[in-house]
This record gives structure tokens, sequence and C-alpha cells, in this order.
């Protein structure tokens, strides 16, 4: 008995080293695959271009090409003083570099309203934004006075939107939602002063 | 008589034996060959063999069909530097399920899982790849093969969840076409456009990692508006009309960000982005509302 036993046990030893399983081929797979399993794709970032000073610079860059300036042939470059916006200073800059506005190399001059009232010279177009923000009108209501005594002043005076006593145009920005864009206010009796007069796709965007 | 009992109790012990080592032993010569001419490295005549074991009856083995599979993907690999239209691929695939079909004890289980999990990552990396080829309204190629990768992930794991792989892919597929339409601006931008926020869409469908997709949808939205209103500037109307569709996109954006802050209220992105919109939209009331939000959350 016990020695059918052992020859049992010696042929199942035979089996089992010849069987299939001792011989299953112990390939290793690579993994030269990258793991994609957990990438995440990045989110994207939103674009926080300044809108509005793009709306207010295409009109100003329109405005410059389409009025007529009187005296302009006594100017040497087409100058835009841009007071207390550095968005819309910035965005004139780079659309308008390089370019010309009746045929004058266009120079945009970022200031500030200290910078406004100490500043000697006139310019071609004047902008003067944040304006209707209570704590600044005050500030640059005082600059531009300061500024506008020292010489006989030809500067086209644009604001944001608050209607100053020394301002010539209004740019405001009107409606909320989808129904956005920009109306104008003229002050007529300022810009008849200075001989200037709106070209009509201007004069059809009036304030109402 | 105690001889003859005897006699015939080895007899009974010496069938016994040669009847498991027939059962047990059942791996066939051709598939032996086969694993040896794979061995060393002569996939195309291990590949013959292997036939050869399948068309004399070998096919019973589970193993003859994981050496088949294993061939097969050597010869996708080492052959066809991984084509990813290779159909030796596919092949491997199906006889490592044949595998699986003969092998109700799961005896190969852990040897199959590293070939099958090998398989389902090259098509996964295939269908990343496949996007940068999709067009709009056809990304059928990253389509096939993620659901060939879906289909082992499944076999592995019976309790495996599709919807978070299938979601990042839709994602992808929109952030590959949102990518496209802002480098087409002008000329082409409106197909890959319309294309990226369907499969957005898409995604949002799924009812997984619904935050993320309808904000990354609200700032592509928004983003969209923002280049189209750049792209115009030739005379007051063009800008006017520019700023009036812009407008459009950037309430659709609006509504988005509305949606995503509802399904997450904590996360800042969504009133940042908000913001943003509510500037360009000149909602001050909206603007407020956010900066009080982030407030709340620490971040301003």
């Amino acid at each position: 008995m016990l020695r059918s036993f052992c020859v049992l046990l010696l042929l199942l030893s035979v089996v089992l080293t010849a069987s299939p399983l001792a011989v299953v081929p112990k390939w290793r797979i690579e993994r030269n695959v990258e793991e994609t399993r957990t990438s995440v794709q990045n989110d994207p970032e939103i674009d926080r271009s300044p809108i509005w000073a793009m709306v207010f610079g295409r009109y100003l860059y329109h405005l410059g090409r389409e009025m007529f300036w009187p005296e302009l042939d006594q100017r040497a470059r087409f100058q835009i003083g841009v007071v207390r916006w550095g968005a819309l200073a910035e965005d004139l800059g780079s659309q308008l570099e390089g370019r010309a506005i009746a045929g004058l190399p266009v120079e945009i001059i970022p200031l500030t309203a200290a910078e406004l009232r100490d500043h000697r010279g006139d310019f071609t177009m004047l902008f003067l934004g944040d304006t209707n923000a209570q704590t600044g009108r005050k500030e640059i209501e005082e600059s531009l006075q300061r500024w506008n005594k020292k010489q006989d002043k030809k500067a086209l005076i644009i604001t944001d939107g608050a209607q100053l006593p020394a301002c010539d145009l209004v740019f405001r920005r009107r409606g909320e939602g989808q129904d956005i864009g920009l109306c104008l206010i003229q002050q007529l009796k300022n810009l008849e002063n200075k001989g200037m007069v709106l070209p009509a796709p201007f004069l059809q965007r009036l304030c109402p | 008589m105690n001889t003859r009992f005897q006699l015939i109790h080895k007899t009974t012990l010496l069938w016994a034996g040669l009847l498991m080592f027939s059962a047990v032993n059942a791996q066939g010569p051709w598939t032996r060959q086969a694993i040896e001419l794979a061995q060393a490295g002569q996939l195309d005549p291990a590949e013959q063999r292997i036939e050869m074991a399948l068309d004399r009856g070998e096919g019973q083995d589970p193993l003859t069909w994981y050496v088949k599979a294993f061939v097969l993907k050597s010869r996708f690999v080492e052959q066809e530097g991984r084509h990813p239209n290779s159909p030796l691929r596919t092949r491997a695939i199906d006889a490592c399920f044949e595998s699986v079909k003969r092998d109700p004890d799961g005896r190969l289980d852990q040897r199959r899982a590293p070939l099958f999990s090998y398989l389902a990552d090259t098509h996964l990396e295939d269908a990343r790849d496949a996007i940068q080829r999709s067009q709009p309204d056809n990304a059928t190629e990253p389509q096939q093969h993620f659901q060939a990768y879906a289909r082992i992930q499944k076999h592995l794991d019976p309790d495996w969840e599709e919807t978070p792989d299938a979601v990042l892919l839709d994602q992808q597929l929109a952030e590959y076409a949102f990518q496209k339409a802002a480098q087409e601006e002008a000329q082409n931008a409106g197909p890959w456009f319309a294309w990226g926020k369907t499969c957005y869409e898409n995604a949002l469908l799924r009812q997984h990692d619904l935050y993320r997709s309808e904000y990354n949808l609200a700032v592509h939205t928004y983003n969209q508006g923002v280049r189209q209103f750049k792209a115009a500037e030739n005379d007051l109307d063009a800008i006017d009309g520019a700023l009036s569709a812009a407008a459009n996109l950037w309430q659709a954006a609006a509504e988005g960000l509305e949606r995503a802050i509802d399904l997450d209220a904590n996360q800042p992105s969504g009133y940042e982005a908000l913001a943003v919109v509510s500037e360009a939209l000149l909602k001050q009331d909206k603007i407020e509302w956010c900066k009080a939000h982030l407030v709340e959350l620490g971040k301003r």
C-alpha cells in the first residue's frame, strides 16, 4: 500500500513539473504607455482683456480718423492724452502702433490727474477716464481746469461718462446684458468754439 | 486474493495517475513550440505555430489563446510600431477574450491581466492622440479607441465606472475644438466652436464632473466673444455689430457660470469669471454680488 502511494506521489511530481502551469511563459509586459488614466486637461483661462477699454479705443481711433481737425497742419504728431485709464492707453498704444491718423504719427500719452495738471503742452485729443466715480471726479475737474488755463488749448476733450463743463464730448456706456453699447453726448457750444463738428456716424450714436 | 487485490489497486492508481497527467498536461506541442519561438523573438513563425496549434485541436487550452494574444501583441508593438489602426491589436484582444472564455476557473487571470492592461492603455493613449485628428462632428476614431479600452477595463474590473473617463474624453475633445476655434478665428472658428460646445454638452449629459464642464464651456464662450469683438474694427457699424454679437455669447457665458455656481457655490473660480463677464455686460449689481461671495470665500 505504502509503495503504491509512493508510486503515485512520484507520478504526481512528474506530472506537476511537466504541467502547462509550469511552462506558462512568464513574459513581462512592458508598460511603456504613458499614464493616461489620471491625466486631466488644463482648464481654460478667462480672457481678461479690458473689453470697455477696447470699445472706447476703437471709437477714439475712428473719431480721430473721421473728424476734421482744424489747424492739424501745425502739429507734428497726433497726440492722444489718456488720463486715469491705463488699460485704454495701453490698448490704443497697441492698436495704433505704426499707424497714422490724418497723416500724422500717433503718440499716446498716459497721464494721472496730477500729471495732467502739470502738463504744459496741448493734445489733439484728451480723454479723461474714471470720471463717473464720485471720489475721482472732483480731482480730475480741478486738474482739467488747471491744465486748460495755461494756454489756449485746442484739444478735443472727451470723458468716459461725466458731462464736465470743460469737455466737448462724452462717450457713455449704455444698456446692460445683451443690449450694450456706447452713445455720445456732444457739448455743441464747446465744439463750435473749437471749430469742430462730429462726423455723421458719430451723430447717429447720440444718447437719447 | 490479497495479491490480486493489490494488483487491481496498483493498476487503478496507475490509471488515475495517467488520467491526471493527461488532463493537467493539456498543453499541446504546437503551443509549446510557439512559446519557444516567441521567447526567441521569432514572432512570425511563432504565429504560424500557434495557428497550427489551433488547427490541430489545441484551441481548447486557454493558454494557446493567451500565447496567440501575446504573439499578436508583440507583433503589434515590435513590427507595426503600435500603429493605431493595426488589426493585430484587435486580434490580440479577441484572442485574449477567447482565452478567458476557455478558462472558466480563471487559471490564467494573473497572466492575462497585464496583457489586457497593456492593450487597454495603448487604446487609451491612441484615443488621446486621435483627439488631435478629430474634426467638427466627427470623433469616431477617439471614441472607437475609448470603447475598446472600456471593454477591457470592464472585464478586468466589473465594478469599473466608465463615466469619468468618458466625460474626460468629451472634455478633451471640447478643449481641442476650442483650441482650433481660437487658432482659426475669422476664417473657420464657427464649426469648431459649435463642436466644442457640443462636446461639453455631451459631457454634461453624463452627469459627472458637471462644474468643470459648465465652467469651461462658459469661459470658452466668453473668450470666443472677446476674440470676435477684437477681430472687428473696420467702422463703427462693424464695431457695434461685433459688440452685439459678442454680448450674446457673453450672456450665454454668464448663464453657464450661474449654473456652475449653483452646482458648486464654494468654487471661487466661478465668481471670479462671472465678475469678468458681468463687467463686459455692464451688470454692476452682479459684479458686487461676485465680489461679496469672493470675500466670503476668503479670496479678496
